[in-house]
């Protein structure tokens, strides 16, 4: 099994980027469920397309740069048997994903969404917004800015 | 391998009652904690306990049971062998928690964050805070609301 789940992400990142809801379309499971869950807000597949397209921001151009997608829990994983083979393991279902967006207003949030997948689309997604923020620790405590 | 659920739990417990001996067990000598949104990266125990010590107001903390708490990613694992005999896998070496924890101020934020496992300890956070907000308005038609409390 060679499924490649980063460039799952990566598509279904740049189709909502562009706003291409055919492509967004093949990406989602029928039985898609999304959830925000600082909002309490959960939606099918119709309505996260819909939310798309209807998203505030006015016509807009597609953006050239699409931020980079991280990929948690991806990692090849196998197993050595007993005779000392060695197997590949069963894909994982359950990801998380990392992103960044810059919004309209020009504010820059990291995305972090967890996913599930079945049948190779996304079954179910739940999406953390969280903003970037100025260390509220100064140079007072022994961290560095990274 | 140590069992993710288990582990998370008493690395939260650990870190709400400021019970720096358990924490210190669970966490790895190699030890690095990032918040990606401010670009603070704290490295080693020390370091970590200080900031938890010195919190204006105590340190926020998701209270013990706290339902909406979860473990992304401690899913069992097996693979099949050429044989077509099921061997189990160790335990992930990263996995995502899942918290919502209350602010001194009264704000309550999700916190996120990817932790990674190495020799049965935490070596490695990165923590993402995500604060609670009203549905926009001009898509709370469009969703089902599920309440938050």
């Amino acid at each position: 099994m060679t499924f490649d789940a980063r460039q799952l992400f990566e598509r279904f990142a740049r189709a909502i980027s562009d706003r291409d809801v055919v492509t967004i379309r093949g990406l989602v499971h029928p039985d898609f469920v999304g959830f925000y869950p600082q909002s309490g807000e959960r939606f099918g597949s119709d309505l996260f397309v819909t939310q798309l397209e209807q998203y505030p921001t006015g016509p807009r151009e597609p953006v050239s740069d699409v931020p980079p997608v991280r990929v948690v829990s991806d990692d090849g994983r196998w197993v050595i048997t007993p005779a000392y083979t060695v197997v590949p393991l069963v894909e994982p279902s359950k990801y998380t994903a990392v992103t960044s967006a810059v919004y309209p207003d020009g504010s820059e949030w990291h995305i972090v969404i967890m996913v599930e997948l079945r049948e190779g689309l996304i079954y179910r997604s739940d999406s953390y917004f969280a903003p970037v923020l100025p260390a509220p620790l100064g140079d007072s405590m022994p961290s560095r800015r990274g | 391998m140590a069992n993710v659920q288990d582990l998370y739990r008493r690395y939260a417990n650990a870190i709400a009652q400021l019970d720096f001996a358990t924490l210190e067990s669970i966490i790895h000598r190699d030890f690095v904690l990032d918040y990606p949104q401010s670009g603070e990266r704290f490295r080693g125990f020390a370091s970590f306990r200080a900031q938890l010590e010195n919190y204006p107001g105590g340190i926020p903390a998701a209270p013990a049971g706290d339902p909406t708490a979860k473990v992304v990613g401690d899913d069992d694992r097996w693979a099949m062998s050429p044989g077509y005999t099921v061997l189990p896998l160790a335990g992930p070496e990263r996995f995502t928690s899942i918290s919502r924890v209350p602010y001194p101020d009264g704000t309550r934020w999700w916190v996120v964050a990817i932790l990674t496992v190495k020799d049965d300890q935490i070596v490695q956070s990165e923590t993402y805070f995500a604060p609670e907000f009203d549905p926009p308005e001009w898509r709370k038609d469009m969703v089902e609301i599920v309440p938050r409390d």
